[in-house]
């Protein structure tokens, strides 16, 4: 299954919400279900909010490969600045106190948590991000 | 869904559906309105929530150590599996008060 969007969060809403009647999503376990989407929100929106300066629209790709036995492969693409999230990404440790806490910042390490898999890779002036919900790469 | 409610002393908000990157501004914004200058008592009730991302973790704890800054107390009352796994795995879950229901969260926060 194959998404190209533009670099909007109204955007992105329309896919998550087009996605949700998806057979192919509704096929994944409720966990897994919760996990694409979350997965999706976080990284997208991170594109679309730090990958580009130049006002242009831009658009970033989404193939999901849904695994016969059960979970999903995903890639997403985009050509903003060279970014890999599982490095750059500013994340904020839990503190033992609420006071201490930082309120940002918690959203790659969620994604982590969540999903099987995350890796990144720079390629042919794009950032390449994939991620496995449910499996594990062959 | 996002709805308020100031009762006496303390502020109820309630989210139906879900609290991501499209509503949590408005959230955060509802949190900070409804507990004006000093209000330091604050429930969550997720009861009819079903999806929060981490934009909508950032409104909770928002919420959360405003109060704390201000003495105050705060609770989450019916935060349902999917809900309470994203507490987990975040690490927040420390920092949450969860009880079962609303009429706990306001006796907490009492």
């Amino acid at each position: 299954m194959y998404f190209c969007l533009e670099n909007d969060m109204d955007a992105l809403a329309s896919l998550i919400h087009n996605l949700a009647e998806e057979p192919a999503f509704l096929s994944l376990t409720p966990d897994q279900q919760y996990t694409l989407q979350l997965a999706l929100e976080e990284m997208v929106t991170n594109i679309i909010k730090y990958g580009y300066d130049d006002g242009d629209k831009h658009h970033i790709c989404i193939y999901m490969d849904f695994l016969p036995a059960g979970g999903v492969c995903v890639e997403l693409s985009d050509d903003g600045h060279p970014f890999n999230p599982l490095v750059d990404a500013q994340e904020s440790a839990i503190a033992d106190d609420l006071l201490d806490q930082e309120i940002g910042g918690l959203g790659v390490a969620l994604v982590r948590e969540m999903t099987d898999e995350v890796h990144y890779r720079r390629e042919n002036g794009r950032n390449i991000l994939s991620f496995i919900i449910g499996g594990t790469r062959k | 869904m996002i709805h308020c409610e100031k009762r006496s002393d303390f502020v109820i908000i309630e989210i139906d559906g879900n609290l991501d990157s499209s509503n949590a501004p408005e959230a955060e914004k509802a949190v900070l309105t409804a507990l004006g200058e000093t209000g330091n008592k604050l429930v969550f009730d997720f009861a009819r929530l079903a999806y929060i991302s981490s934009a909508g973790l950032r409104a909770v704890l928002l919420g959360a150590k405003t109060v704390r800054e201000r003495n105050g107390k705060f609770a989450i009352s019916g935060a349902g599996a999917p809900i309470m796994r994203v507490f987990q795995l975040s690490g927040l879950r420390r920092h949450f008060n969860c009880v079962d229901t609303l009429a706990e969260a306001v006796e907490a926060v009492k």
